[in-house]
């Protein structure tokens, strides 16, 4: 039986809306609880860094999942001093397991954070003693502002958690009245009626071409729109010898098809490079400010763009004075 | 020993020495070829070798016939506020990507985008691609087509002299 029946210490929670928070301070190494579940291979060399975490209703009661998830700090702290211990291991994903031992969930950051940042947890919306909905916000480690992963929902029918629709969700979680647009939340140009006026170096792109709107809220429409190619539509399908497409920059759009600014770079992500924009600061229903932060895990590194800036008089966005920010130092000189 | 052979055994010696610092890793390396060569850090090492007659640009489809011939090869691209600088590797050229790493908030294998010749390349940070003693291929401590395509090669030419002691 799961260590969840009679591990000593529950989830001290906090309580918000019928949410509580999971601290990672009530969750126990692995080795100290009595949980019988089957991990694969991939957990082995993490397993004593690995901690269980109770999701309970209230202390005391019993509960009925537990989430099972490596701390990274704890394993960069046993194996300090030792060579490459810099290097960012791939531990796998945090688990959810009912009282059963059987696995009904897994989530995509670990818990209580990686290296890109901080990762807590809420669960609550009961379903007798099961979290109906555990809801993840991660807190950056750059000055990128924090935002939601999609909340896991119980589903009763298949006894297991299933991710919520990326494109239902808010488009982030304020942050100084930003939000953040998710390239889920884009569409394929083909498929909206936009007439927007595009160079002749789209034209081999349209077929991948995306139109993402800037909504203030979910719901709304948009006045702005964003327009990109999609390199993963571009290459899907197509041999690894295919020619590096040189794709154009996107491009911003009023819904009346002006063109009112342009991104230095791209925002669909590309291989392992991903744009985190994040939009707010509004006039009407123009964003008064589009930031952009890449993030590139690779020897380039993390960097921020200038900010595009609404200008009212020319009605259009300018980039503000601010350059180019190296936010993580990744490679070495 | 041939010239691939020393080649390769001074890049593994550049890779033990230098576990977090490709400028290091690559000057030891260089160090073996050309007597009296100083320490440049990534970005100023490629500014260098733009300027110095001795080192030669070589395309991408050249670099594995070239580093199995024993020919030292320099790649890199300089950037703000760090570069980074790898040795192409003796060997047979291999597919890029297949490993996994950290992308975009969770583990996943990086793809291939076809084959690329071997590379010796140390770094600090924690991109498994810039890690490599012949494992990986010159365009994964990169990883990024679009960024690859900027990264440039530069083989030595014992033959020719240097002009100016700095140019």
């Amino acid at each position: 039986m799961l260590c969840a029946l009679t591990c000593p210490v529950y989830s001290t929670t906090v309580s918000a809306d019928d949410f509580q928070r999971l601290l990672p301070d009530t969750c126990v190494p692995l080795a100290a609880s009595n949980l019988k579940v089957t991990l694969a291979p991939e957990w082995q060399p993490y397993l004593s860094s690995t901690r269980v975490c109770t999701l309970a209703k209230k202390r005391g009661v019993k509960p009925d999942i537990v989430l099972i998830s490596v701390f990274a700090e704890d394993h960069y702290y046993e194996i300090r001093g030792k060579p490459d211990s810099y290097v960012w291991a791939n531990f796998p994903q945090p688990l959810l397991f009912n009282s059963r031992g059987e696995q009904v969930g897994k989530l995509e950051r670990l818990f209580p954070g990686d290296n890109l940042g901080e990762v807590e947890l809420a669960y609550g919306h009961w379903q007798e003693n099961i979290p109906g909905e555990i809801r993840t916000h991660i807190v950056p480690r750059t000055a990128t502002g924090d935002r939601d992963l999609p909340t896991l929902f119980w589903n009763k029918e298949k006894r297991r958690y299933v991710e919520g629709d990326r494109r239902a969700m808010p488009t982030t979680l304020s942050m100084d009245d930003f939000q953040q647009l998710l390239p889920d939340s884009c569409i394929p140009l083909s498929s909206t009626k936009l007439k927007v006026p595009l160079a002749a170096e789209w034209k081999r792109y349209l077929s991948s071409t995306r139109v993402c709107p800037l909504v203030k809220q979910r719901g709304a429409e948009a006045d702005i729109v964003l327009i990109s190619v999609s390199p993963n539509d571009y290459y899907r399908n197509k041999p690894a010898s295919t020619a590096i497409a040189d794709f154009p920059e996107p491009l911003i759009f009023t819904i009346k098809g002006e063109q009112v600014g342009k991104l230095r770079e791209s925002f669909m992500n590309e291989e392992v490079v991903e744009m985190i924009l994040t939009y707010g600061r509004w006039q009407g229903n123009i964003p008064g400010e589009i930031r952009m932060y890449i993030s590139n895990p690779t020897v380039t590194g993390n960097y921020s763009l200038p900010n595009l800036v609404w200008n009212k008089q020319e009605e259009r966005y300018v980039e503000s004075d601010k350059p180019v920010i190296p936010v993580k130092r990744a490679s070495t000189e | 020993m041939n010239a691939a052979e020393k080649l390769k055994s001074a890049a593994d010696e550049a890779y033990n020495l230098h576990p977090v610092s490709c400028s290091h890793a690559v000057w030891h390396v260089i160090k073996q070829y050309v007597q009296g060569q100083t320490y440049f850090t990534a970005n100023a090492l490629l500014l260098q070798l733009e300027c110095d007659p001795r080192w030669k640009q070589v395309r991408a489809d050249e670099l594995q016939k070239l580093a199995n011939e024993g020919v030292l090869i320099v790649g890199g691209l300089a950037e703000s506020p760090n570069g980074h600088v790898v040795i192409v590797y003796p060997g047979a050229a291999k597919l890029s990507g297949g490993y996994k790493a950290a992308m975009n908030g969770k583990s996943d294998t990086v793809g291939s985008k076809g084959p690329y010749a071997l590379a010796m390349s140390r770094s600090m940070g924690s991109w498994p691609g810039a890690t490599s003693k012949g494992d990986k291929t010159v365009w994964d401590p990169w990883a990024n087509d679009k960024k690859f395509a900027k990264v440039k090669f530069w083989r030595f030419d014992p033959t020719a002299k240097k002009i100016s002691a700095a140019c």
